[in-house]
């Protein structure tokens, strides 16, 4: 649904991505993830023609997002970090807004709206930041576009709308719709997003399923500092200290995303032979 | 490509509905405003001066060129915002939709709902007037040939104030009066030194000012009085044929190419 082809990309003379190539199938909540300034967000906005790359290819569902063709348009949507509400009543603003997206659910909407308990009466610029934020959700997820983009989506919100966010957007995803959110907060996406992306200077440097995460890499808690071989990645805990390492046992507890994060950026080369070792042994 | 990609009625419509709700607050504070100022002009001018016949033609070609012009300049302030550009460069229409909407906005859009606007005005203030001080301005009338050309000449201008909007990204009106500014005396200053050039016999000595002032040698001027014709015929053609189309079209392309990372 989503690929890629050798994208650059930069800002003046700040180059961000170098050659980057990813595909993505619909069905999937995809997580990208990445340290600030990696270019998550960048990447979401070349996906939705807000920003053109220099050179490479991308095709969403056959279109090329810069082309801004207005049946991509009506088939995506991006929910940003940032956003603008005009000062609309709730209906108003489905009444001005819902006509551009043919797919859109109008019972959907009222559901969701319903279901964040977001006032109806009040203007929407008058909204809090979490309450705006609940509020684009609520419509992007009405408009039933196969590309929902999701930038940061739980930040600003409160703890019972975190747990409400995970719930709606588990049951949003269907066969034909591609979900990516990108995020900081990966303890809000845990059992949420997968496959997991990773991407650093430019480059995706991980890309894998959940299935696969867990079937590959265990963790474990020991008490002395770790001098196993293959520990891929170790961190200090008052209790002693929690390490990455090759799941040789067939231990099927997983791995917290945050963990998964810290090993990957800070041993991508070890990550990398362990995961390309697997593929090699799966494929004999 | 499917001519629905490019251009639907239903889309535009959806357009100019949106924009029409989007800053219906921002269009009635203003109009409220200029109806108020309109008024007080008409008043004073009934009750102090001798009324006058030509009151409302005057505010008209000053609403159409400050208050059209600055509108005009304002048009892609959506697009040029951070907070609102990727709102409106996501919003699903085509950008020919986008800029045919806002084009036509803010040139028979703003032309129309000034000329009905100041005649409805125009009607109510004297008839006021009438009744307050029995004397009275004389009402506007749209439907004259001073009117209509205004009408066209305001198009030729927007154009550069449209393709302004598009291309700035602050400060819209005051940059495209300096560039305007700046293309003048650029164009003026290459006249001279090509003119300078071509007609070395008749200018010498032109720019070199004495007491009596610039040495013109009028005597070898002679042009044939058809010529001055034929080229008046083709700057007036030229004028109205070549920049409304020229700028809209480039502005267009600037809207094609428009990305969020030249917000700010």
């Amino acid at each position: 649904m989503l690929n890629i082809s050798n994208l650059d990309f930069a800002y003046k003379k700040t180059k961000l991505f170098n050659n980057l190539s990813l595909q993505m199938e619909a069905g999937n909540i995809y997580g990208l993830l990445g340290k600030n300034g990696a270019g998550k967000t960048s990447l979401l906005k070349i996906i939705s023609g807000l920003l053109f790359p220099n050179t490479g290819t991308i095709k969403v569902n056959g279109f090329i997002p810069q082309l801004r063709n207005p049946e991509f348009l009506q088939d995506i949507f991006f929910l940003p970090e940032e956003y603008y509400l005009p000062g609309l009543k709730a209906v108003e603003y489905k009444n001005t807004y819902a006509p551009f997206y043919p797919a859109f659910d109008e019972s959907r909407f009222m559901e969701l709206l319903n279901e964040f308990q977001l006032p109806t009466d009040r203007k929407l610029n008058s909204f809090s930041y979490g309450q705006k934020k609940k509020f684009l959700i609520s419509f992007g997820i009405a408009c039933n576009s196969h590309l929902l983009l999701l930038d940061e989506p739980t930040n600003g919100l409160d703890i019972p709308s975190k747990t409400q966010f995970r719930r709606i957007i588990a049951s949003t995803g269907t066969e034909n719709r591609l979900i990516i959110i990108s995020t900081h907060q990966v303890r809000d996406m845990e059992n949420l997003i997968d496959p997991i992306i990773i991407i650093d200077n430019g480059k995706v440097i991980f890309n894998e399923s959940i299935e696969r995460i867990t079937d590959t890499l265990t963790v474990r808690k020991i008490s002395n500092e770790p001098e196993y071989k293959n520990v891929l990645y170790s961190e200090k805990e008052i209790d002693g200290y929690k390490i990455v390492m090759t799941n040789n046992d067939q231990d099927q507890s997983g791995i917290e995303l945050e963990t998964l994060f810290n090993t990957v950026v800070t041993n991508p080369e070890g990550i990398k032979s362990v995961f390309n070792e697997g593929t090699n042994n799966g494929n004999n | 490509m499917e001519t629905t990609n490019i251009f639907s009625p239903g889309r535009l419509l959806y357009l100019f509905k949106r924009d029409l709700y989007s800053n219906i607050n921002t269009t009635i504070i203003t109009s409220g405003a200029a109806m108020a100022v309109i008024y007080l002009i008409s008043a004073i001018s009934a009750y102090y001066g001798s009324p006058s016949d030509q009151l409302y033609y005057n505010l008209f070609t000053k609403l159409l060129f400050i208050g059209g012009l600055i509108a005009t300049s304002t048009i892609f302030r959506e697009m040029h915002r951070k907070e609102t550009a990727q709102n409106y460069l996501l919003l699903p229409a085509s950008t020919f939709e986008k800029f045919f909407s806002r084009l036509f906005i803010s040139t028979i859009g703003f032309a129309v709902i000034t000329i009905v606007g100041l005649t409805i005005i125009s009607y109510l203030s004297e008839g006021i007037n009438i009744l307050i001080i029995n004397r009275h301005n004389q009402i506007f009338n749209p439907f004259t040939k001073e009117v209509w050309i205004m009408t066209a000449h305001y198009f030729v201008i927007q154009s550069i104030f449209f393709l302004g909007a598009v291309y700035f990204r602050k400060h819209n009106f005051i940059k495209t009066i300096n560039f305007i500014f700046l293309f003048t005396i650029s164009i003026s200053l290459l006249g001279i030194f090509f003119t300078k050039i071509i007609y070395f016999d008749i200018f010498n000595d032109f720019f070199r000012p004495d007491d009596a002032g610039f040495l013109f040698q009028w005597n070898s001027l002679s042009i044939n009085p058809k010529d001055i014709n034929t080229i008046t015929t083709i700057a007036r053609t030229l004028y109205w044929l070549i920049p409304a189309p020229l700028f809209w079209t480039i502005a267009y392309f600037r809207l094609k190419e428009a990305e969020v990372k030249n917000a700010i």
